[in-house]
């Protein structure tokens, strides 16, 4: 599908395609001489949003005085009230005089320009279309020996705008913009359509899109080129690597593609983004109920496991491990939580059920229970003892982080080293050899009512923070 | 066409031509159809990351490069690929990286590889995906002998290919046994063997356990280990259909069927093999009352203790000696006053006593409890 066309209409009649073939469908009665070729077109894609910004750069033979340039985007998803005219060349004596509507042209807008001089000038047309898209994915391959990893990243791009993009450069943005673009559409659609005016949160917004592929503090290769552009010369020819750079804008984050890529309609195409070798790694277990525990790859995005150059986006991750005899076997099909430079990825992959965990309750204690001036049980404690034997069968030692959760006003009593997390965690850590079986115990004490103020208790003071009253369950107590 | 084609593995060579800032593709298609070579199929199950009934295939085919970029069209036909699993990668030959894989317009069933050689030449690759439609079922034949203490234990895979697609001389690996060279075509069902194990031993156990069980009749259970002793052990055993015969004679007798849970090695698997008619016990409470009553000002009783007796009366009626397990719940808190034989906490709401019965043995037991600070 090639549909936008832009023409010079007039006498010496111009057309240009945003495609490098001549348009398909001609526009209507105007006479088609030439089909001028593309000079650069910049794509910037959101993850977050449907939304992608496109500046289309082409050399236009002007005449002097007026001239009309015909821009027509049926069976496209462009935003109309998007669609901006400007010469790039840095040389002045160009203005748009007017932009008209055609009554009889749906989806087409004619500019008028006046042009102080004949001659080529690089004019960039610049609208927001909806229908592309990317998203990263990820590619693990675990050693034979289980220690290390090749960690590849992938841009996954998908053009389903209705319009041909030949070698673009790409720029594809991570994080929320604040659009109102859905807004302005039913205003103006309520007018009866789309006008050229500009309301000021489009502005504001052109203005932040416009700045998004131009990192303030961007690798400086990256740097170099996108000013070069950003001055309205011509880009170098990219060199054949993926992704040249990577950098920030404000909050969001912004990858930009090191070569110009061809996303025809319909297509998708998936980009090697990142490959990272060796990426040592952690396998974790860990259980906090249940039957078996939950198996993590942990490493740190930094440059000690060949990683901490961009942030990595959260996206679908397959893990595989190479076998002895070469093949490849699937281990998980797992999610790369978005992780920045400096942080750990932690991510949950299998749960292991050659490693079988049996959790049970060996006793329990209702007592020590207070009585009201009225002889009513005004508090009681709860004691709890669990045993956690870990068994594991594999033929590996497993390093397990055990968690367990407990609410309301309690002491714990544990003979296995143990920290507590949080106010309502204890976490035990241990290592449970290949083959063999490991056991934890503990003792969880829980204070109910006036219990909680007891004094001379083997209670855990420090720890015990009073809950409201409205939580103790004590049954026609008068508490206090 | 042969079945053997449904997966097309097409090669096109590019003279590309650059034209300004644009590239106009001047294509010769070559269209190779390298046969497919090393196949393995590894079906998924247990401990392998994707599901059941989703086998990771992988391939080999060789193909011969262009020196530069070189772009491989891989098209299916009627299999249930999943686009986005395919690996291409170079085994052997001369390199390659893989620069993009694209995913074609209106067809969920192309893939294109655009690749970089770094030399012209022959080069193996070997290409891998998940494929849905191989599903697997396990199935076991235990046969014991006439005193149950010992069983030989036959598993078979049983795979069916409803994958669509065509496998010659694959190497079909169920990830339990050995893997198995031998084709496999679309519409079949194969078994394989994937365990085989004479002498193993088993235990018969009784237990009357009215809650668990949901009867008041003694179960019985073959127990079995997967461990080096008992003949097992050398890989975990997975889930299956067990059908449990007695070898009388020379003669077997279908004795019941049970599902044989995933049994890691080291751990033991229970075999339901039906209630024991021969056997029964009966549970009686002899004794009920409150004690240790506290009250309110008003004289309500707000908190007391509950002092409970059962009796359990156990016949064996068999000619066989029996050991029986019979098991208990009481919940709360709760202490054993007196108990006329020994028995075990297994856990803070479950009490278990074992009862070894003579041929023809009746045996009564009664146990004292007290559940502790009970509301009304």
């Amino acid at each position: 599908m090639r549909n936008l066309v832009i023409v010079l209409l007039g006498l010496a009649s111009l057309l240009f395609s945003l495609s490098p073939v001549p348009a398909q469908r001609a526009a209507g009665a105007v006479e088609l001489t030439t089909v001028s070729e593309r000079q650069e077109v910049e794509m910037v894609i959101y993850a977050a949003q449907d939304l992608t910004h496109i500046a289309d750069r082409r050399l236009m033979e002007l005449s002097k005085g007026i001239n009309r340039v015909q821009f027509d985007w049926a069976d496209t998803q462009i935003d109309p009230t998007s669609v901006r005219l400007r010469a790039v060349d840095g040389k002045g004596g160009l203005t748009v005089k007017n932009i008209l509507f055609p009554a009889d042209r749906p989806n087409a807008l004619v500019w008028l320009i006046d042009s102080a001089a004949a001659g080529k000038r690089l004019l960039e047309v610049s609208y927001f279309t909806k229908g592309l898209s990317w998203e990263p994915c990820y590619q693990a391959i675990i050693t034979p020996e289980g220690d290390r990893m090749s960690l590849k990243g992938f841009l996954r791009i998908t053009n389903r705008s209705g319009e041909d993009y030949p070698n673009a450069r790409i720029s594809l943005v991570v994080g929320d913009l604040h659009l109102i673009t859905d807004q302005i559409l039913q205003e103006q659609a309520a007018l009866g359509r789309p006008v050229g005016v500009l309301k000021a949160e489009m502005k504001e917004m052109e203005k932040a899109l416009a700045e998004a592929p131009r990192p303030g503090a961007p690798p400086p290769s990256a740097g170099a080129k996108r000013k070069a552009a950003g001055m309205g010369g011509m880009a170098e020819p990219a060199e054949a690597v993926a992704v040249a750079g990577a950098g920030g804008v404000s909050e969001h984050f912004v990858y930009e593609l090191g070569h110009r890529e061809t996303i025809e309609d319909g297509w998708s195409r998936q980009l090697l983004s990142f490959h990272a070798w060796p990426v040592t790694f952690e396998l974790v277990y860990k259980y906090s109920d249940g039957k078996h525990p939950t198996v993590y790859v942990k490493f740190k995005n930094d440059e000690e496991h060949k990683l901490g150059r961009a942030p990595l986006a959260e996206g679908p991750l397959s893990i595989f491990q190479r076998a002895e005899g070469g093949g490849l076997n699937a281990i998980a099909n797992a999610t790369m939580p978005h992780t920045a430079v400096g942080d750990e990825a932690e991510i949950p992959i299998q749960t292991d059920i050659n490693v079988v965990v049996e959790k049970k309750m060996t006793d329990y204690k209702k007592f020590r229970f207070e009585f009201d001036p009225d002889k009513r049980p005004s508090g009681y404690e709860e004691e709890r003892s669990f045993r956690i034997e870990i068994t594991n069968t594999n033929d590996r030692d497993i390093n397990l982080e055990v968690t367990q959760r407990f609410e309301g006003v309690w002491s714990i009593e544990s003979p296995q080293k143990h920290e507590k997390k949080s106010a309502n965690e204890v976490q035990w850590k241990l290592t449970v050899p290949a083959g063999q079986k490991s056991v934890i115990e503990y003792t969880v004490t829980t204070k109910f009512g006036t219990r909680i103020k007891a004094q001379g208790q083997p209670a855990d003071a420090a720890q015990a923070k009073p809950e409201p009253e409205a939580k103790i369950p004590v049954r026609g107590g008068e508490d206090k | 066409m042969t079945r053997e084609l449904r997966m097309l593995l097409r090669l096109v060579v590019i003279a590309a031509a650059i034209v300004g800032a644009t590239t106009a593709f001047a294509r010769v298609e070559l269209v190779v159809v390298p046969q497919r070579e090393n196949v393995r199929i590894k079906l998924g199950g247990p401990n392998t990351g994707v599901g059941e009934g989703v086998a990771t295939v992988q391939e080999e085919r060789v193909i011969t490069l262009d020196n530069g970029r070189n772009r491989l069209d891989l098209a299916w036909v009627g299999a249930a690929i999943d686009p986005a699993s395919l690996r291409l990668e170079a085994v052997e030959g001369a390199g390659l990286e893989v620069v993009a894989m694209s995913f074609p317009p209106g067809s969920a069933n192309t893939v294109r590889w655009d690749v970089e050689a770094a030399k012209a030449g022959q080069c193996r690759l070997r290409i891998s995906y998940t494929l849905r439609g191989l599903n697997w079922t396990r199935e076991y034949t235990l046969v014991a002998n006439e005193d149950e203490t010992r069983a030989s234990l036959v598993g078979m895979a049983k795979i069916f290919n409803q994958s669509g697609e065509d496998f010659t001389d694959a190497l079909i690996d169920p990830g339990f046994g050995e893997p198995v060279e031998r084709s496999f075509m679309n519409g079949e069902s194969i078994e394989l063997p994937i365990l085989s194990a004479a002498d193993v031993r088993i235990e018969k156990t009784f237990v009357y356990d009215p809650a668990k069980y949901d009867t008041d009749q003694v179960v019985m259970h073959y127990v079995i280990r997967n461990d080096a002793e008992s003949n097992l052990g050398k890989e975990p055993l997975p889930r299956g259909a067990a059908r449990i015969f007695i070898n009388k004679g020379g003669s077997r007798t279908f004795v019941g069927e049970d599902w044989l849970a995933y049994t890691p090695v080291g751990k033991q698997a229970r075999l339901y093999v039906g209630a024991a008619r021969d056997i029964t016990v009966e549970r009686t409470q002899q004794m009920r009352k409150q004690t240790n009553i506290r009250r309110d000002v008003m004289d309500r009783i707000v908190l007391y203790d509950l002092e409970e007796i059962y009796q359990f009366e156990v016949k064996n009626h068999r000619d066989k000696p029996a050991k029986v397990k019979i098991v208990d719940h009481v919940d709360g808190y709760w202490e054993m006053l007196e108990a006329q034989i020994q028995y075990k906490k297994t856990d803070a709401a479950t009490i278990e006593f074992v009862l070894a019965l003579q041929p023809q043995q009746e045996s009564k037991f009664i146990y004292h409890i007290v559940r502790r600070n009970l509301s009304p």
